[in-house]
């Protein structure tokens, strides 16, 4: 079946394909598979009807002038699944939370009028830890999603279902967001590719906030070159989100070179098998006349404190606003402080109450200085180590991830184990700067047997250089 | 290292985030909390330069629109309104804060 978007397009200009026919590919495997899988949460009722509807506008035209309506319309008929934090307005967006069961948007997020102006269709939302607080989508108030290259292992998280579904092909692109890992994680478990942009570079209006300073959206799909294309349509300034900006840096180099944190990588909690994947993919780089150096960044070893202190932080001041006043839903009690407790204690999950009470310490008479500040001025620190190695290096490479996927119920009584294998991922929320997970491709053995789950490598590039990540990806 | 975490603390914690919490919950999060800030706590034995103490931090940078009134039907309060679990006749509904005398 259809693998990408320009394969899409030039069949669908060769009137070799309709769009009809391809959103009923994927709503047939959604029919075969979901029941198992639980990657969709819902797959919206009209997605088939504004397929014929476009198939319509092409019926009297010729393949000359489908071909140049497809360069104006460029993801025209393709079908996208968003993470169940992202507005589309008048669907239900519950992030996974029974909290918000109900919740229907009032308007949509940029990224959606963005995607619908360039002709994608909504197939439906996607699991997710609940308000994208997790590793594995166990988080979700409606049941894990299962990875489909073997069901008993996570697909990671926080945007397993977006992961998944393309893994699983059920959706030719989808999107997910990443506050410290939550789309290259995934990516990696699926063997799939997942992008997080620099900050600031997608607007975040319609993104259920859970740390302003680190949220970004981000696509998946199983090609560069179509993460490139959705990332072309979603990116620029949104006078809805202040902190967007336009600029990108141009495509103009010719030769990368590669910085790779050795001392950071070749340490105890790394797997065999992982830095086999970081080995072999320097001399796979080096074979192709790429040049790769040993580069040390001490404060790297901190990125994972900082950042388990400073979202927390933003996540327990953005969690205020689910009152069971605004929106949502709400426990009735005899008296309006105990509506409050009761409404987000019993229809919070464990994982999102952890962190607001962690967040809420942090944020305390005593420890704001400790911790809190410390972190800010770490955080600041740590960006200016890393743009001023970006002065030598053009890309960073680590593994996405400490180790391959884990089983479904593995690590859900311990969140600190959670926590650590993020150890790889959060640098690049922390400084703001562009990441892309790529499945690493071993000839060793098929991926997604008991022993063989995919494994991601981790490209970072500096701000708004989105462009050097594409460059690698496709030499690799 | 701070002082350990105990199980007043996180009722405290909790009460101060509105979330009503079991006794399970309650002795689970002290447990998980220790762990975590046990984890965290290499910040606060960083040593940071006078220098670096004196700066403000990281901050985003923000590029705010002009401030200028715009026609707009653009989120009409009825629809914000109704997402409201309990609402009526055009306003959000709330329980009474204050008693009858007072």
């Amino acid at each position: 079946m259809i693998q990408n978007i320009q394969e899409f397009h030039l069949q669908l200009a060769d009137k070799k394909i309709t769009i009809t026919e391809l959103v009923q590919y994927y709503l047939a495997n959604i029919e075969k598979k979901n029941k198992d899988l639980n990657i969709y949460l819902e797959v919206f009722d009209d997605a088939l009807e504004i397929a014929k509807q476009y198939d319509t506008e092409l019926e009297n035209k010729s393949s000359e002038e489908i071909t140049k309506f497809l360069e104006t319309k460029k993801l025209f008929g393709v079908p996208v699944a968003v993470k169940d934090n992202i507005l589309i307005k008048g669907k239900i967006a519950s992030a996974s939370s029974k909290y918000l069961e109900n919740y229907v948007a009032s308007y949509d997020a940029t990224v959606i009028i963005k995607l619908r102006e360039a002709g994608a269709i909504f197939l439906g939302r996607v699991n997710m830890d609940e308000f994208a607080m997790g590793s594995s989508t166990e988080n979700s108030a409606y049941g894990p999603t299962k990875n489909p290259l073997n069901e008993e292992y996570v697909p990671g998280g926080t945007s397993g279902g977006s992961a998944a579904a393309i893994s699983a092909s059920m959706a030719l692109i989808t999107l997910g967001s990443d506050t410290g890992g939550s789309i290259r994680q995934p990516a990696a478990y699926n063997g799939v590719i997942g992008l997080k942009p620099t900050y600031g570079s997608v607007s975040r209006h319609g993104l259920m906030a859970m740390a302003s300073s680190f949220d970004v959206i981000g696509p998946f799909a199983k090609e560069v070159e179509d993460v490139q294309k959705v990332f072309e349509i979603i990116k620029g300034q949104d006078e809805l989100d202040s902190t967007t900006h336009d600029e990108m840096q141009p495509m103009t180099k010719n030769k990368i070179k590669v910085g790779v944190p050795n001392e950071f990588i070749f340490t105890e909690g790394v797997s065999e098998e992982v830095k086999e994947s970081i080995k072999d993919a320097t001399e796979k780089l080096k074979a192709q006349g790429v040049e790769v150096v040993d580069i040390s960044i001490p404060l790297l070893k901190e990125a994972l404190a900082l950042y388990y202190i400073l979202v927390p932080a933003e996540v327990s001041s953005n969690m205020a606003r689910y009152d069971g006043v605004r929106y949502g839903a709400a426990v009735s009690t005899n008296n309006g402080i105990e509506d409050y407790l009761q409404t987000r204690g019993q229809l919070l999950g464990p994982e999102v109450k952890r962190r607001i009470i962690l967040g809420t310490y942090i944020l305390s008479a005593g420890y704001h200085d400790a911790y809190y500040k410390k972190a800010l001025i770490l955080r600041e620190k740590l960006t200016q180590d890393v743009k001023e190695k970006f002065k030598d290096v053009d890309v960073i490479l680590t593994p996405t991830t400490p180790d391959t996927a884990f089983k479904i119920g593995e690590k859900v009584t311990d969140p600190l184990t959670l926590y650590l294998a993020d150890i790889f991922t959060v640098t690049a929320n922390l400084v703001g700067m562009p990441a892309i997970s790529l499945p690493y491709k071993t000839d060793k053995g098929e991926m997604g047997t008991e022993n063989k789950m995919p494994l991601g490598l981790q490209f970072m590039a500096n701000t708004d250089d989105e462009n050097v990540l594409f460059s690698i990806a496709k030499m690799l | 290292m701070t002082n350990p975490i105990q199980e007043s603390d996180i009722t405290n914690l909790a009460n101060l985030s509105r979330i009503s919490l079991t006794e399970a919950e309650t002795t689970k999060f002290t447990k998980d909390l220790q762990a975590i800030v046990g984890m965290i706590d290499v910040v606060n034995s960083t040593e940071i330069s006078d220098d670096l103490l004196k700066q403000e931090g990281f901050a985003p940078t923000n590029k705010t629109r002009e401030d200028i009134e715009k026609e707009t039907n653009y989120m009409i309060p009825q629809e914000i309104v109704s997402a409201a679990p309990n609402h009526q006749d055009n306003s959000i509904k709330v329980k009474k804060i204050l008693g009858d005398n007072e």
